[in-house]
């Protein structure tokens, strides 16, 4: 995606790199799996297809006008620009030092996401 | 690199695309669609993550951070097209605003051991006494 390339602009090398190994390889690959696996939605006959259209937008534009304006607004602050250096030392230092527990809790999301979407997809006589 | 780009930049651009992914979810009927949307919001949550950190000195916190949000964004997608397949599989169909089974339906579900489903009767009736016959 061509957010990666932001990341890369933004000194974040193995932020971006994770990003592009995990939407290619996952999120990309899983929902095409799932446009092919559930057909006809292409060809669903909606007289009134665009009827949440104008709220939708409304509410939005709303929302984001209010952000642009408290964007446009505030005073940053920025600081000294960093040089652009290797990231994953300190990422890696980090994720086993002051971020072990967020790490560890992590993988065991990751895993009763994978167990749960075994059991929810997963179709067998139940009677 | 950056001396011309500043940080209210990435912030508009990230608010851009926020709202992309708002207009997504909000008008779309289909789920997949709203799932693309949901991770375009995560995605300019995660350009503002790593603007801040950035601009902010070069600290590790926000690009840990943007690990984490794309982590949650896997299992995200993982699950939600976990339960989108799973609609699919009793609805046949996986629009959002497609009418949910009432208590009529039941009545039928009796006497309809293998239905065919015909996708122009799902507003009148739903199907889902199919997936229970199959084998």
């Amino acid at each position: 995606m061509g957010v990666v390339g932001l990341y890369i602009l933004l000194a974040a090398d193995f932020v971006a790199m994770v990003q592009l190994l995990v939407y290619v390889g996952g999120i990309l690959v899983l929902t095409i799996f799932a446009v092919m696996l559930t057909q006809g939605i292409a060809d669903v006959t909606v007289s009134n297809r665009a009827v949440g259209l104008a709220p939708a937008l409304g509410i939005v534009a709303i929302a984001s006008g209010v952000m642009a304006y408290a964007i446009e607004r505030t005073h940053w602050h920025v600081a000294a620009a960093v040089t652009p250096s290797p990231t994953t030392y300190g990422i890696g230092n980090a994720f086993l030092g002051d971020y072990v527990l967020p790490f560890e809790v992590a993988s065991l999301v990751l895993l009763a996401a994978l167990i749960g979407a075994i059991v929810i997809s997963r179709h067998e006589a139940r009677e | 690199m950056l001396g011309t780009i500043g940080l209210k930049s990435f912030l508009l651009l990230s608010l851009m695309i926020f709202s992309l992914g708002m207009v997504c979810v909000l008008t779309r009927r289909n789920a997949i669609g709203i799932l693309m949307g949901v991770e375009l919001i995560l995605n300019s949550a995660n350009i503002n993550y790593l603007a801040f950190a950035f601009y902010g000195g070069g600290h590790y916190d926000g690009q840990i951070f943007t690990i984490f949000v794309i982590m949650l964004a896997a299992a995200e997608a993982v699950i939600g097209l976990a339960v989108v397949l799973a609609i699919y599989q009793n609805f046949k169909t996986i629009d959002v605003d497609a009418p949910k089974p009432s208590a009529a339906d039941n009545d039928v579900e009796s006497d309809c051991p293998r239905r065919v489903p015909s996708r122009e009767r799902t507003a009148g009736r739903s199907f889902y006494c199919l997936s229970r016959a199959r084998e």
